[in-house]
């Protein structure tokens, strides 16, 4: 049993303050939180390294210190994770070229959840919670960007979505409204409803719609 | 460079050049924009480096406050040297001596932001991280968004959130009852 995170949920998670909510959730499952080692260069020893976001990285950090997150190696993976990077980002194209969409950090999140048969992947950032859901959905989108025809390697596409289609993929907003569910910030729905607002101004890829279905849920 | 790519960016640089040189400051954001769609096709990052130096431009001609600066009429002066100079080498397929000049453009806009102490500390890279979000906008992950405008993801992130690009998601239909179900099931949630 695995969740593996992907940098922008930890991101969305430190920015707000939130990182304590993983803990009091882990308590409430037995399996592990997971982050890749791709990731952890990108987003922890990265920040590790800048002034503007080492506290943020310190925080995530100790998470990692205190086993609540644990660091999941990649390097045995690296021919699947270049595997699947090359599929995907041959199979949209314009003008004839293919467009390079995603990045080593998510890919390697993906494969390891595939290798590790996870529970699911944690994920805030639209393209790849997108690719992970409905990848068809990408195309009228860069359509509607590009002012152009996207063009689709159905074989890529096909075999990407037989690979990715068994995820549900959440967001930080969806492990919100858990501990929410579970308490952590007892009866005021209105702390869920800030929360909410909070990783969607951290970058969260959400709707004030889809904020609106989590606060009409019962609680 | 690509021909294709390099017809766009000489059109991009031309209409910038026009742009500046009959004061249509405004035309400077679009165009900045205009270059986004190359960027992505091509990924190269000296597109982005010209859609940075266009942006930051636009950012610094468009205030109106610093129009009337001593140091402004020669620094456009020096911008538009500049960036017919780089039109000419990218026509004349001198691309090291355009890599030269674009590196000329951007240390100038640097400079002279600081000079003038521009409102934006640094000017380039909060022009990055706008085109970073543009990147992103347009369907690149956040990863690869980040490494082409130069940026972190912690920095494109938040001003992601500050956009009314999540707002604009195709709907996976029945995926929020998809999702509750599933993080209930996880965490055991009655």
């Amino acid at each position: 049993m695995s969740i593996f995170f992907d940098s922008s949920t930890l991101i969305s998670l430190a920015v707000t303050c939130s990182l304590p909510m993983l803990r009091r959730l882990k308590e409430y499952y037995a399996g592990d939180f997971l982050i890749t080692t791709s990731v952890y260069n990108e987003t922890i020893q990265r920040a590790l390294e800048s002034l503007r976001f080492r506290y943020e990285a310190y925080r995530v950090l100790e998470l990692i210190d205190d086993g609540i997150i644990k660091k999941y190696p990649d390097a045995p993976l690296m021919g699947q994770i270049n595997s699947l990077m090359d599929s995907i980002n041959k199979t949209y194209f314009v003008d004839g070229k293919p467009l390079t969409i995603m990045h080593l950090g998510e890919t390697s999140t993906i494969a390891a959840s595939i290798k590790e048969n996870a529970d699911t992947i944690a994920v805030d950032e639209r393209t790849t919670g997108l690719l992970i859901e409905n990848p068809a959905l990408l195309k009228p989108w860069l359509e509607k960007k590009f002012h152009a025809t996207i063009n689709i390697n159905n074989a890529n596409l096909s075999a990407w979505a037989h690979i990715v289609n068994k995820f549900v993929p959440l967001r930080s907003t969806e492990f919100a409204f858990a501990a929410w569910q579970k308490g952590v910030f007892g009866n005021n729905k209105d702390i869920l409803f800030g929360l909410l607002w909070a990783l969607k101004f951290a970058g969260c890829a959400i709707s004030e719609q889809e904020i609106n279905n989590y606060i009409n849920q019962p609680a | 460079m690509e021909q294709k790519a390099k017809k766009d960016v000489l059109e991009e640089i031309t209409e910038a050049i026009s742009a500046i040189s009959q004061k249509r400051h405004a035309d400077l954001h679009a165009i900045s924009d205009h270059v986004l769609h190359a960027i992505i096709i091509y990924q190269d990052k000296e597109i982005v480096d010209l859609a940075v130096a266009i942006y930051s431009l636009d950012k610094i001609l468009e205030t109106e406050k610093y129009r009337a600066h001593k140091l402004m009429k020669p620094f456009v002066k020096k911008i538009l040297e500049l960036l017919r100079l780089a039109k000419k080498q990218l026509q004349q397929n001198n691309f090291s001596g355009y890599s030269m000049t674009l590196k000329g453009i951007l240390a100038s806009i640097n400079s002279f932001g600081k000079s003038i102490r521009f409102y934006v500390d640094d000017l380039l890279h909060f022009a990055r991280i706008k085109k970073g979000t543009k990147l992103y906008e347009h369907g690149l992950s956040l990863g690869r968004a980040a490494e082409l405008a130069g940026v972190m993801k912690w920095e494109l992130m938040p001003a992601i959130g500050e956009t009314a690009v999540h707002e604009q998601i195709p709907a996976v239909k029945e995926s929020v009852e998809n999702k509750i179900a599933h993080i209930k099931k996880i965490f055991g949630v009655k």
